[in-house]
């Protein structure tokens, strides 16, 4: 299991970067996940979409439906894109802590 | 109808060959691909939006309501048990001068196209129409 060093902690990602232990997730974490996904910082706007997924998350222990993350942050899909370029999924989830959500195969 | 015929060639990569187009499937290289073209769910709700673009397109010229240049945005969730598309986000931006009543129509246009009618009725496609 690849490791990353983030802010002088090491944590255990998968492939994708994803961290692990999702409990393992701080702020701090989220800043320096940002910068593997391309953002230097992280915006209010940010925030606010990371912060309904890590809450609903703890909630429910899955995401949330997409539109509700809109709905919600009252950001349009397309927008939420321009935020996190891999998307609301693998770009926001990310660095919610959320788990990596899986695709075709 | 036509034949599509899908050739194997290296890995997740195939080439579709649909009459006289051809193409590349694939998947990212983060899902153990490499990346040479769109991966199939990204293809499914490709043919949703752009069939709903159609369907938009003639709602619209039938009624005489400015359409051009219109955009969909588009992304899907995946469900599990079984593994599928369980949820697809749509959203339209049509271009200024279409008066409310009539957004709910073209709306309607958009969730009536075939695609859409070809999903099970458990895949939730939720539209959003605006300006």
């Amino acid at each position: 299991m690849p490791i990353i060093e983030l802010n002088g902690q090491k944590f255990e990602v998968d492939e994708d970067g994803f961290i692990q232990d999702t409990s393992n997730w701080s702020e701090d974490i989220a800043r320096g996940l940002a910068k593997t996904e391309g953002i230097e910082n992280l915006t209010d706007e940010h925030w606010k979409v990371i912060k309904y997924l890590r809450g609903y998350y703890q909630q429910y222990q899955v995401a949330p439906p997409i539109r509700m993350l809109c709905k919600e942050t009252g950001f349009k899909l397309k927008y939420i894109y321009e935020l996190f370029p891999t998307g609301p999924a693998k770009g926001a989830c990310k660095l919610a802590g959320l788990p990596k959500p899986t695709g075709c195969v | 109808m036509s034949l599509i015929t899908i050739k194997h060639e290296k890995g997740y990569r195939v080439t579709a060959t649909v009459r006289n187009h051809t193409f590349t499937v694939d998947m990212p290289a983060d899902s153990g691909g490499t990346n040479a073209g769109p991966e199939p769910l990204e293809l499914l709700t490709a043919a949703l939006g752009s069939c709903m673009a159609m369907h938009i397109a003639k709602y619209c010229a039938m009624a005489k309501l400015p359409h051009e240049g219109f955009t969909i945005d588009l992304d899907y969730q995946v469900a599990e048990d079984p593994h599928r598309v369980g949820s697809l986000t749509v959203d339209i931006t049509m271009p200024p001068g279409i008066p409310d009543k009539r957004k709910d129509a073209v709306k309607r246009a958009a969730l009536h196209c075939t695609v859409k009618n070809s999903l099970r009725e458990n895949t939730a496609v939720d539209v959003e129409i605006g300006e």
